[in-house]
């Protein structure tokens, strides 16, 4: 391990330590009232009964609060709160935890309720292991590829906000999705021949996506918008809002499939210079094997990353007494087209890949002869 | 839509991927049937903890010998990501406690959808996000493993020749030279600062073991160079995912006003980013870990074909 790298780390990891120890004692920093928890009473509570017959037990908590920040700071209050064992809806608090609280007049005394929990130190936590980590293993190419992510968030916040102000979903999505891929793949690669090819080949994906989508969409009936869980705008927005995520949210496998096409091809024609009919037929049967490697991979990771955000929903509606099919068809139809046009983007990456990099690879080749 | 999508999805698999691409959709449409049945199965009451444990094994042998067959790279990646599996599952548990992520977030508390079902299930919400980030990253896991395992695999097999080959001649000179199975080499190889290339050419006692420390060490490098490449693509792939998932629920915090400081304490937030960390950890661990088992296995396996080859002669 050299000087330069142990410096590196050293600093990380100060800068971690300090972040973390920031978080736990930044309650003077906030606006809103937080409280710690400083006793906690268990006692047992009635039993409710769901809708099959389930039993769950509910507990009851006497709570002893005090104030950590604002006019109210060092005052201790007393709460009765209430938790159930699935926690669906409820809490179960600990000594020690902090939360956000609301003071409130009650006949004439002051109250006190609980609003959320404080998770910050939690995300600075989980946040600077994976720094630690990313700096220590892969060291360069980890900050790389963190820098690259706060690039890409920071895109997204920035079109989010615009979109708010107004302007056209059909007009930012393009521009998103070209500088997603630049800055995903320029930032952790560099610019040469290789990223072009790779830029180049995911944006025909994205719009040869979105022709496949746009088809599909009029020619068969509307996925129920409507079902949408945050219902901040109307359907028709919906709908281009919907098609835009679908588009983004596969953006990430598009590349790191074409990226491993495009590494093959140009290492092919690397060693094997001017051999024309060679080439074509060794490019071909190296694409077909990448692409069996490499799609079903990809496309498994999409489907368990969709899948494992449906659970809780879904469990808790089964549990309700909807039906599997029903659920399929209305609740997760945005969550199974996501999937499903994410698989299909990732197969027909392979060969557009393939494409595009012969005709730039093979252009280089020629001009190199001449 | 869904069905005509499904439609595109296995004819366009099909033309690109031939057999194994019916092999692939295959192992997909097997593991959304298990995720199906699983869900059903809860909900009827079985058990929570158990049936995870049983689905997160089926899910690694669907994906990954039903997809590429039951060979060495397949079996030792299958065995790296249930050992980790099984080592994050304590740390991320702790952390979906301590955090309290478990239930509706505060988005869905709003909405009528928290009234209209029925939340007296006895089911523990801590012990399901705990099983969701575990699916999540599960097959993250899986896809570097095969990644890694792949790779050492096909380098070894290029340079088992070169292997034996420089054996046979140190065995000719030194027929006293110990053979035997070092299982240990991998772990050596990792304590070990750097192959000693140039050492190669001396005549020493232990020659043998060392050619074979060199090459071993060779690969182990070579899997871990090739598996840095890995984490960005997979870090971004899950940001991407992550991002379009919360395309409208971004629009709402920016309706509702969000400060970064609530952001940071959203059980919202918390819920839908938590895979990307976990999944640049995860990743992380998995190079080394499945790189080792491959190298172990390997020079297992190797020790005992060259008893095999020495018998012979």
């Amino acid at each position: 391990m050299n000087k330069k790298k142990l410096l590196m780390i050293i600093i990380t990891f100060i800068f971690c330590v300090s972040a973390f120890v920031f978080s736990l004692h930044n309650e003077a920093f906030y606006k809103t009232d937080i409280a710690k928890i400083i006793s906690v009473k268990n006692s047992t509570g009635e039993v409710a009964e769901g809708d099959y017959g389930e039993k769950e037990q509910y507990i009851n908590q006497d709570l002893g609060l005090k104030l950590m920040n604002g006019i109210y700071k060092g005052r201790a209050f007393d709460l009765q709160s209430i938790y159930g064992y699935s926690q669906i809806k409820t809490t179960k608090y600990e000594t020690g935890d902090e939360v956000f609280v609301k003071v409130y007049n009650a006949n004439g005394s002051k109250a006190i309720s609980i609003l959320s929990a404080k998770r910050d130190y939690m995300a600075v936590a989980f946040l600077g292991i994976m720094i630690m980590f990313l700096v220590i293993i892969a060291s360069g190419k980890g900050l790389l590829t963190l820098l690259g992510m706060i690039v890409n968030s920071l895109i997204f916040i920035i079109s989010m906000i615009l979109y708010m102000r107004g302007v056209s979903m059909l007009i930012l999505m393009l521009p998103m999705i070209i500088l997603f891929s630049l800055a995903t793949l320029f930032i952790v690669n560099g610019i040469d021949r290789k990223t072009l090819t790779v830029a180049l080949s995911t944006l025909v994906t994205v719009l040869a996506m979105a022709v496949i989508y746009t088809l599909t969409d009029i020619f068969t009936p509307d996925i129920p918008y409507y079902m949408d869980d945050y219902l901040v705008c109307t359907t028709a927005q919906l709908k281009m809002i919907f098609l835009c995520s679908v588009l983004i949210g596969s953006m990430g496998a598009i590349m790191d499939v074409s990226m491993v096409v495009c590494t093959g091809v140009s290492q092919i024609y690397r060693i094997n210079g001017s051999q024309k009919s060679v080439l074509s037929d060794e490019v071909s049967v190296f694409i077909k094997a990448v692409g069996a490697d490499i799609t079903g991979i990809m496309q498994n990771v999409l489907l368990f990353s969709y899948l494992s955000g449906t659970i809780v929903i879904m469990l808790l509606k089964l549990k309700t007494g909807y039906y599997i099919t029903n659920l399929l068809k209305y609740d997760f139809s945005f969550e199974i087209v996501r999937f499903l046009m994410g698989a299909i983007g990732i197969a027909i990456t392979v060969p557009i890949t393939g494409i595009v990099a012969r005709k730039i690879y093979s252009h280089k080749r020629r001009e190199g002869m001449k | 839509m869904i069905l005509t999508l499904s439609i595109i999805l296995i004819l366009l698999m099909l033309i690109t991927g031939g057999e194994h691409g019916v092999r692939t959709v295959s192992s997909m449409f097997a593991n959304i049937i298990i995720f199906i049945l699983y869900m059903i199965a809860v909900a009827r009451g079985f058990d929570f903890g158990i049936l995870t444990i049983t689905v997160i094994i089926l899910f690694v042998f669907v994906t990954l010998f039903a997809q590429d067959g039951v060979n060495p790279k397949t079996v030792c990646s299958a065995i790296a990501t249930i050992i980790l599996e099984i080592i994050i599952f304590i740390p991320l548990r702790s952390f979906v406690l301590e955090s309290s992520l478990a239930g509706y977030d505060e988005v869905n508390m709003s909405m009528d959808i928290s009234n209209a079902l029925n939340y007296n299930v006895n089911i523990n919400m801590n012990d399901v996000i705990t099983a969701v980030l575990m699916f999540g990253v599960l097959t993250v896991m899986l896809d570097a493993s095969v990644h890694i395992t792949g790779t050492v695999y096909e380098l070894y097999l290029k340079k088992k020749d070169e292997l034996f080959e420089s054996e046979g001649i140190v065995e000719e000179t030194e027929p006293d030279g110990e053979v035997r199975a070092s299982c240990d080499v991998a772990e050596k190889t990792k304590e070990e600062t750097k192959p000693d290339g140039e050492k190669n050419g001396f005549a020493t006692g232990n020659r043998i073991k060392q050619v074979k420390n060199i090459n071993m060490n060779q690969l182990y490098i070579s899997g871990i160079n090739m598996g840095k490449d890995i984490i960005s693509t997979m870090a971004n792939t899950m940001l991407f995912t992550a991002l379009a998932e919360s395309m409208t629920l971004s629009m709402y915090f920016i309706v509702h006003g969000y400060s970064i400081a609530k952001l940071l304490n959203s059980k919202a937030v918390f819920q839908k980013f938590t895979a990307i960390p976990l999944t640049v950890v995860a990743t992380l661990l998995i190079i080394p870990l499945a790189n080792l088992i491959m190298c172990m296995y390997l020079s297992f396996t190797h020790g005992r074909n060259k008893i095999d080859l020495k018998n012979k002669k």
